[in-house]
């Protein structure tokens, strides 16, 4: 077949395949998700695969947040989780070989809720190896001040955190300045369960410490982060605070501050090469079993056929999870297992096509004058059998997805890399539909019945041209 | 006495099948199994060594002495385990095993009765399994083959694109998350349903109440399962009806005069059942594997959670024995349905019971 011709039938088949509407639906879900595989890096943080497990990685996110569009159906405003950065930066010696570095940061509140925790993050040098002492100033819109932090920071890495909210000094501080407005009882009230967030970000009158009587306080609050520094030559820079708050990003983050977009996003990757390969290799061994089978014949035909039924009545999801159980799945592992058991698919079909095709009077005179067995199977058997291929390896693309998904669900999959499966493991054992944590189980099983069904919205297309006697939907 | 023949045939094809897929397992198994009696042994002469001082004061004197001692004790536990024996000795005597439904001791975990016996523990968690499976698919026939008729007659209709559409969509929906799905609508929101187990705790002290309080609980599995799996049931139902409408019977018995509704459902329904069986084999098992994982999302403690369980305690016997029962119950089903055919086909029927009707 020249190029051209190859062209020209496939502006044939495009013309067909422009009048089925579904399968139009399925082409336009297809391209977008392998837009989705592709740009993975570049709308995604590019390490968020490979450090998915790695819970240091995703320190500075906020825990368990919803997708920031939710603001858009709330009527109270639920805060944003906020990264405070830029500081306005004064450096000055104080007294012999010590240096005070002051920080001011200025943040505009105007939420009905308060953030839920500071986190304090920086850069830091420290040619004396001592870390530097570190004071917290916090100026509220009324006026009042509360010094937070009075600490001697123990991080002597390169970049240090220091989660302000849960500090003891801080939640002291905190206590003693409500003491001042709140009543005894409800001080008691909020007992073991105080949170030293709600007070500092509400008006100050009864009532303060606790989460139903609390009123927010907007407005400018500027917080002074001060570091003394023991040696001239220290260096602290890229000052930044988080303020963790409960709306994140297009999907949220779950209860390990991983953010579900880039899972998903990623994910994309892992279902897309899992799910074509598989189909497309296992569909082509089932038909090269399928027609050495009618093409052997006799006794060979039979052999190869009663191994094909025991194949195909062996119950494959146990005996999958045993095999994943003990070899430690990768991709191109999965790739295998599951192409194990995938190829009897289309091989049945296949032999009785091959073999009408066998007895076919165009092959008995190919044969005649002189044509050999493999040239048979290439020129007449192989250009026929290849449309219901084509079909077939669309079809039981879902079919993989649904496979390799569960048993990522089940924990046996690729462990080196995130996929649509694992996050919803993760999702179980948080027990997040119990806790509704919604964001976190919706979007991947969408995505992976989504990407079922561009491939079964495809293949059933593709059916109905290839076989328009079938012509159903 | 065909149909006899023909159990007996079709059994004795499924142990020849589950003996291959034993066999696989098995030698999967063997690497793994290997380690932890090895390492287990290990243990095993370390604590003979300090349970007995006077032997260990004597041994610790002289190194080799104390490296023959632990060396014949390894050997003598190796050859108690079996593991002296070459590979496909072990792997054929653990398929034996499992066929006899010798599972042995659980390293980990418990029944309910307290037992750490494998076969109590997956007897416990069989019935289950099979109880949620199969109300699942009762209610599945009925809908289906209601639906299904329903879109035969009226080829074309709303109903008729909306159910194949259907049918296309829940053919690439997780069951499990599906499952998720429905205990965030129904228990989480509208807090309809119970999220999750087969009782409340405590469980209701009357057998009434009891039963009720498991059909409770069984409801919102069972949704899921049906919600999945319908769609497919009612779009082969209606694809086969479709076929029979058109052959000549169906116009000779309209010819007669006999009632439409006697049409379908006796006449038409009667010759498209045995096909309709021999379609619906595969997707039988595909979603009782479906049914065994969404038991985790229900917390239901049938043989999927149980999977579930063993895999976090990576508990081999148990996994191997719940492998083993699985396998049975698929094929156990795949047996079932050959036998519904069987009965279904006239073909079969007659010449089993000679010409009698």
């Amino acid at each position: 077949m020249r190029l051209s011709d190859a062209i020209e039938s496939l502006k044939d088949f495009w013309f067909e395949y422009r009048r089925q509407r579904i399968g139009l639906v399925g082409l336009g879900l297809f391209i977008m998700f392998v837009c989705m595989a592709l740009f993975a890096p570049m709308v995604a943080p590019p390490e968020a695969s490979r450090k998915w497990e790695d819970i240091l990685y995703w320190k500075d996110y906020p825990r368990a947040a919803r997708p920031s569009w939710v603001k858009y159906f709330t009527s109270r405003k639920i805060p944003e989780h906020v990264i405070l950065s830029n500081p306005e930066v004064k450096r000055r010696m104080i007294g012999v070989n010590i240096v005070e570095l002051e920080n001011t940061f200025e943040y505009d509140f105007q939420y009905d809720e308060t953030h839920n925790e500071i986190v304090l993050k920086y850069d830091q040098n420290l040619s004396s190896k001592e870390p530097p002492t570190v004071l917290m100033l916090f100026q509220r819109p009324d006026g009042y001040e509360i010094e937070l932090l009075s600490i001697k920071a123990s991080e002597t890495g390169k970049t240090a955190r220091i989660r302000v909210s849960s500090d003891a000094a801080f939640i002291g501080a905190v206590k003693s300045f409500t003491r001042e407005f709140e009543s005894k009882e409800n001080l008691e009230m909020a007992g073991k369960f105080f949170n030293p967030m709600l007070p500092l970000f509400s008006k100050t009158q009864e009532g303060m410490v606790l989460s139903s009587l609390a009123e927010p306080l907007k407005g400018t609050y500027r917080i002074t982060v001060t570091f003394y520094l023991r040696d001239p030559n220290d260096v602290v820079e890229n000052v930044t605070i988080l303020l963790g708050g409960e709306l994140y990003g297009v999907l949220g983050t779950d209860v390990y501050r991983r953010d579900l977009f880039a899972g998903l996003v990623w994910g994309t990757r892992v279902s897309l090469i899992i799910g074509i390969l598989t189909s497309v290799l296992s569909v082509m061994a089932g038909v090269l079993y399928g027609v050495t089978s009618a093409y052997l014949g006799g006794y060979k035909d039979e052999i190869m056929q009663r191994i094909y039924e025991v194949v195909a009545s062996i119950p494959v999801l146990p005996i999958l999870i045993i095999i994943a159980a003990v070899y430690r799945l990768t991709i191109w592992r999965t790739i295998g297992i599951l192409m194990l058991f995938g190829w009897i698919g289309g091989s049945r079909v296949v032999r009785s096509m091959a073999y009408q095709i066998k007895e076919m009077d165009y092959v008995e005179a190919a044969r005649a004058v002189g044509a050999g067995s493999w040239w048979i199977i290439r020129k007449h058997v192989l250009p026929q059998i290849m449309p219901y291929a084509f079909a077939s390896m669309a079809l039981s693309v879902p079919g993989m997805v649904l496979l390799e998904a569960g048993l990522s669900f089940l924990g046996l999959g690729d462990l080196t890399r995130v996929t649509w499966g694992r996050i919803l493991h993760d999702a179980q054992a948080n027990a997040a539909t119990i806790n509704g944590f919604w964001w976190w189980v919706l979007p991947p099983g969408f995505a992976i019945a989504l990407l079922g069904l561009s491939f079964a919205f495809i293949g059933a297309a593709l059916n109905t041209i290839l076989f328009p006697k079938l012509r159903r939907l | 006495m065909r149909i006899l023949n023909y159990l007996v045939m079709r059994l004795f094809y499924a142990l020849v099948v589950l003996t291959v897929a034993l066999l696989i397992s098995a030698i999967v198994f063997n690497k793994l199994s290997d380690q932890q009696l090895r390492s287990l042994i290990r243990e095993l002469v370390k604590a003979e060594l300090q349970q007995n001082p006077e032997l260990l004061r004597t041994l610790q004197k002289n190194r080799t002495a104390l490296k023959v001692w632990m060396d014949e004790r390894t050997k003598i536990y190796l050859s108690q385990y079996g593991l002296d024996k070459p590979f496909w000795y072990r792997v054929f005597k653990r398929v034996y095993q499992q066929l006899k439904l010798d599972f042995g001791k659980s390293s980990t975990m418990i029944s309910a009765g307290g037992s750490s016996d494998v076969s109590k523990i997956i007897l416990e968690a069989l019935p289950r399994t099979v109880l949620l499976f199969t109300t699942g698919t009762i209610f599945v026939i009925l809908i289906g083959l209601f639906l299904g008729l329903k879109a035969a007659q009226s080829a074309g209709s709303m109903l008729d694109k909306s159910i194949s559409i259907f049918a296309l969509v829940s053919y690439s929906l997780p069951m499990w998350w599906t499952g998720m799905l429905f205990i965030i609508i129904f228990a989480y929101y509208l807090k309809i349903f119970p999220s999750g187990g087969m009782m409340s705790a405590p469980p209701p002290e009357t057998l009434l109440a009891r039963v009720a309080d498991i059909l409770y609980h069984l409801a919102l599995p069972v949704m899921t399962y049906v919600f999945v799996v319908f769609g497919g049931w009612s779009y082969t139902t209606r694809n086969v009806v479709l076929n029979q409408l058109q052959e000549d019977f169906v116009m000779a018995a309209r010819a007669k005069g006999i009632p439409e509704r006697k049409v379908l459902y006796g006449h038409v329904l009667r010759a498209s059942a045995p096909p309709i069986v021999t379609m619906i084999v595969g997707s039988l098992l595909g979603s009782l594997g479906g049914a065994m994982i969404s038991e985790i999302v229900f917390n239901w403690p049938g043989m999927g959670r149980l999977y579930w369980n063993a895999l976090s305690h990576f508990d081999i016997p148990v996994l191997m024995g719940n492998t083993t029962i699985s396998m049975m119950l698929f094929l156990g089903s795949l047996i079932f349905t050959d036998l519904v055919y069987a009965l279904l086909d006239p073909r079969v029927r007659i010449g089993a019971m000679g010409v009698r009707r």
